[in-house]
C-alpha cells in the first residue's frame, strides 16, 4: 500500500534519535502510526517484525495494540450479518425522485380489505385528529398521484374509507402546522398587544370608530383638530412658565426696593457703634464684614468674591428703547399691570426689555423657543438666589 | 507480534487483508451515472437498487434506528437525485461523493436531533434491521440453530449500542474503515482531514469501543 510505504520511510529512525526503546528500532512515536493497521494486520513483513520486536519490549503499545485489534474484531460482528433495508425503500425512493409511473407500480398495495370498516375508521381517528394521513392512504396517494387513477380508486373504496383529499397534505395541513407552530404564535400574540397598545395611546377607541371616521375628509379634521389641541396644551404651558418668573422678578425688584428705602435710616442712626466694633467684630463675624465690605464697594467686593458685578446699560437711546418696544396687546397688559401693581419706573423699563424678548418667542417654532425662555427662567431665578444670599 | 490481553469474541473469522474497491464496479458505476445524466430513467434505477443497501446501513450504523435509517436513505437519494449533474464522472469516485453526501446529512442529522439524544425512545429496542416482524420469524431465521441465532442478535445488540456510544468523530472513521471497507484516502477525503488523523481517529475508535464492551462485559459477569 502506499500508505505503509510512506510510513514504512518514517520507520528507519536513525540510531541513538530513537524515543527511549532501543537503539536501531522503532520507538513508541513511531509505533503509534502504525497501531491502526497492526490492528488490522496489513503491515509489510519488515515492519511488522519491527514493530513485534518492539511490542516484546514495551508493555504499553503491546496493549493499546490489543485494545484495538479487539475493537476491530468486535466490529466485525456486525459485519457479518449483512443489513436489510425495508422492502418499500426502493419503491418509496423512486417516488420520491422520479415521477415515472413505474416507480408507483413497486409499491406495496395496502391490506386494508380484510379489516372490518369500525376498526379502519378507528385505525384512521389519530390521523384525521392531527391533520395526517395514514400511512395506508399515504401509499394510495402517492401510487394515485403517479398512476392519474386517484378519483378511481377513492370510488372503489367506498365512503367508509377515511381518505383525505390529495391536496390537504400541501395545503392545510401544511397551513394548519404553519400557524401552530408556537413561536409564530408568539410573533402574532406580540403584534397584536403592540398595535393595540400603540392605538391606545393615540387616543383611538375601536368601539367608537365608524366606517365615517375612515373617510379621508374626516381623517384630516381629526389630525388638525388633534395638531390644535397639542398646540394650545405646548403654548398654554409656556404662558404659564412666563407668569412664574414674571412674578418671580417681581418680587425680587420690590425686596430691592425695600431694602434700598431701608439701608440710609439704618447708616444714618448706627454710624459710630459700627465703626467702633469694626476692628474687633469683623474678625470674628464673616458674615458682618461681608455686608461692610458689600456696601463700602460692591463691585470690588463682587471681583475678590468670584460674583459678577451689577449689569449696567451700555448702549441706550431711543432708537434702542423703539426696537424694545412690546406689541400693542402687550403694553397695554404691562400698563394695566403697573397700574394695578404701582410699580417704580426702573422695573417698568425692565418689564418692557421681557416683554419684548418675548415677542419673538411666540412666533418662534416651539423647539427653539423653549431654549431662550428656559434661559431667562433660569437666570432670573440665580439673580434672585444671589441676592437672598446676599440678604 | 506481542499477546493480547483483550478478549475477542469467539466465533469471528480471524482478520483478513483488506481488498480495496472492485475497480468494476467503480466502472460499472459510473458508467450508470453517465447513462442518468444523459436522461435514462433505468438506469436511475439501477443506481438506486444498487446503492441503497450501502447508504441504509451506514445510516443505521451511525443513528441506530431504523426509521431514522430509512429517512436519511430517503433523503440521501433525493439529494443525489438533485444534484447528480454536478457530480463530474472523470474527477472522483462516485462512491465516495455518494459516502460524502450520507456523512454530510448524518452530521446535519445528528445536530438536529442531538438534544433528543439524551433520552432514550420509547421504541428502544423495538428495531429489527432485518426486517423480521414476529419473535417466531426472529427465531427462525437464516440460521440454522436458533440458539446460535439469537445469541448472534445479542452480540450484534450490544456492539451496536456501544458503537453509539463511541463520540461521533471517531464513530463514522470506524465505521467508514471497519464497516464500509473504505480506505484512508477516500476516508481522508470524505471527512475533509489528513490521512494521519483518520488513522489516529479509527485506532482511538477502536479503543473506546473495544473499554466499553469490556466494562459491559464485566457488569454481566
Amino acid at each position: 500500500m502506499k500508505d505503509q510505504d510512506e510510513f514504512g520511510a518514517r520507520l528507519t529512525v536513525p540510531a541513538g534519535k530513537s524515543g527511549g526503546v532501543s537503539s536501531g528500532r522503532i520507538d513508541c512515536a513511531a509505533v503509534e502510526l502504525l497501531w491502526a493497521e497492526a490492528a488490522e494486520a496489513t503491515l509489510e513483513d519488515v515492519v511488522s517484525e519491527q514493530l513485534c520486536a518492539h511490542t516484546a519490549e514495551c508493555t504499553s503499545c503491546r496493549e493499546k495494540i490489543g485494545l484495538a485489534r479487539s475493537g476491530r474484531e468486535w466490529l466485525l460482528v456486525l459485519k457479518q450479518e449483512p443489513l436489510v433495508p425495508p422492502s418499500d425503500l426502493v419503491a418509496k425512493i423512486l417516488a420520491n425522485t422520479a415521477d415515472a409511473p413505474e416507480a408507483a407500480t413497486h409499491l406495496p398495495t395496502p391490506v386494508m380489505s380484510s379489516v372490518p370498516a369500525a376498526v379502519r375508521v378507528r385505525h384512521e381517528i389519530p390521523y384525521r385528529l392531527f391533520g395526517l394521513s395514514s400511512a395506508e392512504n399515504q401509499h394510495a396517494s402517492i401510487a394515485a398521484k403517479s398512476t392519474g387513477d386517484h378519483e378511481r380508486r377513492v370510488s372503489d373504496e367506498g365512503p367508509s374509507v377515511a381518505s383525505p383529499p390529495i391536496w390537504q397534505p400541501t395545503s392545510v395541513v401544511l397551513l394548519r402546522r404553519t400557524v401552530l407552530e408556537p413561536r409564530l404564535a408568539l410573533v402574532a400574540a406580540m403584534a397584536f398587544f403592540s398595535i393595540s397598545l400603540t392605538l391606545n395611546l393615540m387616543g383611538v377607541r375601536l368601539t367608537n370608530l365608524h366606517a365615517a371616521d375612515l373617510e379621508p375628509q374626516s381623517m384630516r379634521r381629526a389630525v388638525t383638530r388633534q395638531y390644535a389641541e397639542a398646540n394650545a396644551r405646548v403654548v398654554r404651558y409656556y404662558e404659564n412658565l412666563r407668569i412664574v418668573y414674571e412674578v418671580e422678578t417681581r418680587v425680587h425688584q420690590l425686596r430691592q426696593a425695600t431694602e434700598t428705602s431701608s439701608q440710609p435710616t439704618q447708616t444714618g442712626g448706627k454710624p459710630a457703634k459700627r465703626s467702633s466694633n469694626s476692628t474687633s467684630d469683623s474678625s470674628n463675624d464673616p458674615t458682618e464684614s461681608h455686608r461692610e465690605g458689600l456696601a463700602a464697594n460692591p463691585e470690588a467686593h463682587g471681583k475678590q468674591h468670584g460674583m459678577r458685578p451689577e449689569p449696567k446699560p451700555v448702549i441706550t437711546g431711543p432708537r434702542l428703547d423703539a426696537a424694545f418696544q412690546p406689541p400693542a396687546w402687550r403694553s397695554q397688559s404691562i400698563k394695566n399691570w403697573m397700574d394695578d401693581a404701582s410699580i417704580d419706573p426702573v422695573f417698568a423699563k425692565q418689564e418692557r426689555v421681557l416683554g419684548a424678548l418675548h415677542f419673538p418667542v411666540q412666533f418662534a417654532p416651539q423647539p427653539f423657543a423653549c431654549v431662550p425662555i428656559t434661559t431667562i427662567c433660569f437666570s432670573v431665578r440665580r439673580i434672585s438666589s444671589r441676592e437672598r444670599r446676599l440678604a | 507480534m506481542g499477546h493480547a490481553t483483550h478478549s475477542a469474541p469467539k466465533g469471528i473469522p480471524a482478520v483478513k487483508q483488506r481488498m480495496p474497491t472492485d475497480p468494476d464496479s467503480v466502472e460499472q458505476t459510473n458508467a450508470l451515472v453517465r447513462r442518468c445524466l444523459q436522461g435514462d430513467n433505468h438506469a436511475w434505477r439501477q443506481i438506486v437498487e444498487s446503492q441503497h443497501r450501502r447508504v441504509y446501513s451506514l445510516c443505521y450504523r451511525f443513528t441506530g434506528s431504523t426509521g431514522n435509517a430509512e429517512d436519511l436513505t430517503q433523503d440521501v437519494f433525493l439529494k443525489v437525485y438533485r444534484n447528480l449533474k454536478t457530480f463530474d464522472v472523470e474527477r472522483g469516485s462516485f462512491h465516495t461523493w455518494l459516502t460524502t453526501l450520507t456523512r454530510n446529512l448524518l452530521v446535519d442529522h445528528f445536530r438536529r436531533t442531538r438534544a433528543e439524544q439524551t433520552t432514550d425512545s420509547l421504541d428502544a429496542g423495538w428495531d429489527d434491521p432485518e426486517g423480521l416482524s414476529s419473535p417466531a420469524e426472529r427465531i427462525q431465521g437464516p440460521e440454522s440453530d436458533p440458539l446460535q441465532h439469537c445469541i448472534d442478535r445479542e452480540l450484534q445488540t450490544l456492539v451496536q449500542r456501544a458503537l453509539l456510544r463511541v463520540s461521533p468523530e471517531l464513530r463514522e472513521a470506524v465505521i467508514l474503515r471497519d464497516l464500509k471497507d473504505m480506505d484512508y484516502k477516500e476516508i481522508a477525503e470524505v471527512l475533509r482531514i489528513p490521512e494521519g488523523t483518520v488513522k489516529s481517529r479509527i485506532n482511538r475508535g477502536r479503543m473506546e469501543l473495544a473499554r466499553l464492551l469490556e466494562r459491559t462485559k464485566k457488569q454481566v459477569m
